[in-house]
Formats: C-alpha cells, structure tokens, sequence
C-alpha cells in the first residue's frame, strides 16, 4: 500500500506498472502492459492457453495496481483475456513491444508493452523500405532537424541539385506540411505543380487522387545529361478563380481511415509523388533518389518520415543544449520502446551552421559537437563491456568508439558562411564551383552523396 | 460475472455513470449472446439493443460534452446523457432509447480517428427496426437474420468499447 504523501507522477508510473506486470508473468503467463492516451495503466493477463489465473490472484494483483499506481491504475487495472471482446486485437497487436528491460525468464510468461498516444506512434515503429518489386532500389533520405533554422532546406536544395548533378533522378517531397519550404525554394510560382502533398491525402482519403498534378520537374539544368531535379511541394499553386484552401486541408490530412493510418497514408503519398514522376517525365524513369524535407520538432510527419519512409536519416543540428536536449528526449524514446537496435543505423548526424573564426576554431567547435553527439547516441548503442567470462564484447555489438568516423554520431559538418543567406534563389550555372559553396558544402555534398547512394545491405551502410 | 469486473465494480456507490453503462452494457450483450444460443430470439434481440445503446452512451458520456447533470439547477439527475446547447444551457439534445440517427452520433466522430469511427457507427442502421417497446410485444416480428445482423453490430461496438476504455481513445 502506498502511503506516501507525495503523489505519483508520469514517470514514477511506469517502472512501478513494469514491476507488477512482471511479477505477473513469474506465474508463467504472458502479460500486456497496456498504457492509454492519458498515462493509465491497464494489465491484460492471457489466460487463454493456461486454463485461467487463480482468483485469489487476480484480486492481489487488481489490489496492487490500483494501490501503487493511484491516479496512474485504469478503471480497470486488471483484464484477463479470456473475458475480453477484443483479446486478439489488444495482444495480437503489432504495435505491442517485447519490454527491452525485461528479457524473458526461464518459466516466466512474456512482458509485453502497448503504448497508446494522441500521436507521434510512429516514433516507436521503426521500418525499412523494401526493395522495388522490379528488383531497383529507391533510395529515400530524410533531412530532419530537430530544431528549425538550422539550414535544413537549402541543404536539401543543393543536395538535390548535387546528385542530379551525378546522373541521379531525383525527387525533393516537401513533408514540412506547416511550413512549407523545399516546395517553393526549388520551383518559382509558375513552376509548381496544381497540386501539392496536403491534396493527395485529402483526395485519396476519398479515392479521388486520380489525375492530380503533385510533381514538377525544376528549372535546373544538371551538369550530367541524364540527371533531372523534381519536386513535390507541400502546397499546389491551385487553380485559377477557386480559392486554394491550405489550412482547411492541412487541418484534415492527419485523420486516419478505415484500414489506413496516417503513416500508411503518408507513405502512400510519397509513393504517388514517386510514380507521377516516371508518368510525367519524359524520359519515363522513376526517381532512384528521393529526399525528404522533414518538418523540424518531435512531430507525427517526422516520426513516419524517419521511422519507417526513409533508409538513411540526415539529422541536422548545432552544437548547444536544446539540439542535444531534444535528441537526447528522442532517442531515449526508441530505447525504451525497442527501437534501438532498428533505427540506429539509419542516422547520421549534420552539423549545420558551424562557425569558424579565431574565437571559434571549426576543429574545436567540431570535437565538441561529436563528443556530445555520441554521449546522446550512447543509448542507442550496445553495452561496450567485454563479457566477464570471455573478456570479449558480445558478438554483432554495435557500440563504434567516439572516433569512429563513420559512426552515426560523427558529424558531416555545413560551415556557416554569411555568402550562404540569399542562396534560396540561387540556381545559375556553376553554383558548385563557387568558393564559398564548396568551403560551405564541400565535404557535406560528398559524403551525403556516398551514404545516399550506398547499398543499405552492404557493410558500406550508414 | 467476471472476477476482475467484479473487482472494480466494488465501490459502486462513488461508481460513475458511464461505469454503469459500460458494465450494463456488457451485462446485455453476454445476456443476448446466451439467450440466442438457446434460440429465444426476441429476447435475445431486446438485449442487443440495449448493449448497443448502453455502449454508446458510455462512450458519449467519456468522451463528448454530454451529460448527466441536473437539467435544471438543485434538480435530480438526468435519466439519460443529454448534451446541452453551449448558448442557452438547454438541452440541445437527448439520448433514449434505440434507434438513434446517424445524426445522434456524431458528436463522437471528430479527430484523428474519425473516420473509421463513423464506419463502424455507420452499421448502427442494423438496429432502425429495433424497438424498446418489443418487450410488450408477441415477439413474432423477429427474425433468425435480423438477431444475427444486429448481434454483429452489437460485438463490434461492443469491442470498440473496450478498446476505447482500455486505450483511452476513440478508434
């Protein structure tokens, strides 16, 4: 019983509702944690297959919850599953996690932990694209900051431009739906398409998607013959004489629909965007390279755009506290929903904006930024102790030391040059030979381009 | 009755409304289920009905503005969830007994999830037949298919329920 005065928070609720739920299991059952939209506890006991739990013990641990949980216990803590309508949806659910924290036991049933949020689910549902069914590979980036104002999109732009400079076919998908920026940075007004992103979920939810206008190739010309630049922008430029309804569109894209969440629908989106490329362009070839504008923020579009659209994750960020802050929030997120293992070799960190002055010497600046970088990407990481018995570390670790330079915390650094502010418009011939480009870009356009590009099945990897 | 619903429906004098309706509701629904297991149709058709509308008015009362408060200040409480009118504090609308209008229930399907909400609602019209004065009549009318449909509905509303109270969220 708790008597303590002070009472229970979010955070105390959780280990405290692990605790019970693994006790639980000792008895040989399999156990659900489930958590709702408002932090309360719910466990489901399956009782299908053991031939039901002794009520003495279904009332101890009902008891138990309600006293250690307090506000934090559902209106009904304890569920056994042989008494519920939906046992097969609760504990058949995908979306249920094996606990990271609590391996299974020799004899005890398994722990298992369903989170249920008003949004950002996908953080915790980490996915890699599979191979085209013609046997090509798309490869799709995503560019994300967790803060704003980092130079995300006009890192996005050059790169595009870059590799379209390479030979690629490549599409830009502007995802920052609330503050729309890829879309008209790469293709003035009269360039983009009638449509945008917002109107291909809003028209698909309705299976009417059929003969938008979502991509537009670009206005520049890559150095490589066979290159070509598209962009799929957040907002269309609508159609003449019927007012273009952004926001009350906007307002509707996050719904999900019957048999389709917002992430199937967001995937699905970017795919349309993909396939309008190879109906429209004239050479008829699909993009092999698609880079995607995430929004900034821990944010739904961010969290599927990361989490399941892409194969390599540019995280962009300076080196100060509300960066590492922020990361540091959201990779404790995928370790504690058992992510870590899946998303980690997706990222890779960008240092954006990095000065280098006589009072702020880039080396130093960068060593800073790495240090931190790899404390916050330490929980993503395996335990790097030698196992006591063998004295060596445990086989398939993934634990790179802080020099590692092709780790996912080692940062491909942007210098800040003040050439750079006024670049948006910047698309004449031979931008990638000027001075201040390749001093800003150089090594960022490269090193982007060999991750971008590489096989993701082979060692070479990000 | 179940232990763990028995254990929680112990302090059932602070127990709130909407417990009541959710607890009525599965009552009814497993009631039905026995009853039309044994053949006895008409009234296992009256018990769906009413795990449907005991279910609904659950959630209504979870998860919208309506009500069981006094209509009236210092009066006794409402008999059944009704929603006032945000201007006047009247009441805007009330909900009885079955079949409701689609209109009735769409106060539950905004957000997110709305979509999908309103596809499982949306067989609600199973039940515009259905009648709470059934219970005073010869029962003849009900037929085998119409139980059937209606028991279908009511498990899918019934497991949305469920899921709603243990998720915490509409879908």
């Amino acid at each position: 019983m708790n008597l303590s005065p002070v009472p229970i928070r979010f955070d105390e609720a959780r280990p405290r509702a692990r605790a019970i739920a693994y006790d639980a299991a000792a008895d040989g059952v399999d156990v659900l944690l489930v958590r709702d939209v408002l932090g309360r506890f719910t466990l489901v006991v399956d009782d299908r297959a053991s031939g039901g739990v002794l009520a003495d013990r279904v009332v101890a641990l009902n008891g138990r919850l309600a006293a250690e949980l307090e506000p934090y216990a559902a209106e009904r803590p304890l569920l056994l599953a042989s008494e519920l309508f939906s046992a097969d949806d609760l504990l058949g659910s995908e979306r249920a996690q094996p606990d990271p924290l609590h391996p299974r036991a020799e004899g005890h049933g398994g722990v298992r932990l369903l989170d249920n949020t008003v949004v950002g689910e996908d953080w915790a549902q980490v996915s890699t694209p599979a191979v085209e069914s013609d046997g090509s590979r798309t490869h799709r980036t995503a560019l994300y900051g967790f803060k704003g104002g980092v130079g995300r999109t006009t890192a996005t732009a050059l790169l595009a431009r870059h590799l379209a400079d390479q030979g690629h076919v490549v599409l830009v998908v502007d995802l920052d739906l609330e503050s729309p920026g890829a879309g008209p940075l790469l293709a003035s007004g009269a360039l983009l398409p009638r449509h945008g992103i917002v109107d291909q979920l809003i028209e698909s939810a309705l299976d009417n998607a059929d003969g938008l206008e979502v991509v537009a190739p670009t206005r520049y010309m890559p150095r490589a013959g066979r290159g070509e630049l598209w962009v799929a922008p957040a907002r269309g430029r609508g159609s003449q004489g019927t007012p273009y309804s952004y926001v009350d569109k906007l307002n509707r894209v996050y719904a999900d629909i019957p048999g389709m969440d917002f992430a199937d629908r967001l995937a699905a989106a970017v795919r349309a965007c993909e396939d309008a490329v190879a109906r429209e362009g004239e050479s008829g070839r699909r993009p092999d390279v698609v880079l995607l504008d995430s929004r900034a923020g821990i944010h739904d579009i961010a969290a599927v755009a990361i989490s399941r659209l892409c194969d390599l994750a540019l995280l962009f960020g300076a080196d100060n506290r509300q960066t590492w802050g922020g990361y540091g929030d959201l990779f404790a997120a995928w370790q504690s929903s058992g992510q870590a293992a899946a998303i980690r070799e997706k990222l890779r960190m960008v240092a954006s904006m990095v000065p280098d002055s006589p009072q702020r010497p880039m080396g130093a600046y960068l060593e800073s930024f790495r240090e931190h970088s790899w404390e916050c990407f330490s929980v993503l990481y395996d335990n790097d102790e030698p196992e006591p018995e063998t004295g060596l570390l445990v086989p398939g670790a993934f634990s790179p030391s802080l020099e590692d330079d092709s780790a996912p915390h080692h940062p491909i650094p942007i210098l800040f040059d003040p050439g750079l502010v006024g670049l948006d418009a910047d698309s004449a011939p031979g931008w990638q030979d000027r001075a201040f480009v390749q001093a800003a870009y150089g090594e960022f356009l490269t090193t982007s381009t060999l991750l971008i590009t590489a096989d993701p099945q082979s060692d070479e990897g990000p | 009755m179940s232990g763990t619903l028995g254990t929680s429906s112990g302090a059932s004098s602070a127990a709130t409304h909407e417990h009541h309706y959710a607890h009525a509701a599965e009552r009814h629904y497993r009631d039905a289920v026995y009853l039309h297991g044994d053949g006895r149709l008409p009234n296992a058709d009256y018990h769906f009905g009413f795990a449907v509308e005991c279910a609904l008015k659950s959630l209504l009362l979870r998860f919208t503005a309506a009500t069981m408060a006094p209509k009236r200040e210092g009066g006794r409480p409402a008999k059944a969830p009704w929603v006032p009118d945000p201007a006047t504090g009247r009441v805007k609308h009330e909900y009885g007994h079955l079949p409701w209008l689609a209109a009735d229930v769409a106060l539950l399907t905004h957000g997110r999830s709305a979509a999908r909400l309103s596809a499982v609602l949306a067989t609600l019209t199973a039940f515009e037949s259905w009648t709470v004065h059934q219970r005073y009549l010869d029962g003849a009318a009900v037929s085998e298919a119409d139980v059937s449909k209606r028991r279908t509905v009511a498990r899918e509303i019934l497991t949305l329920h469920e899921q709603a109270l243990i998720t915490g969220r509409l879908q």
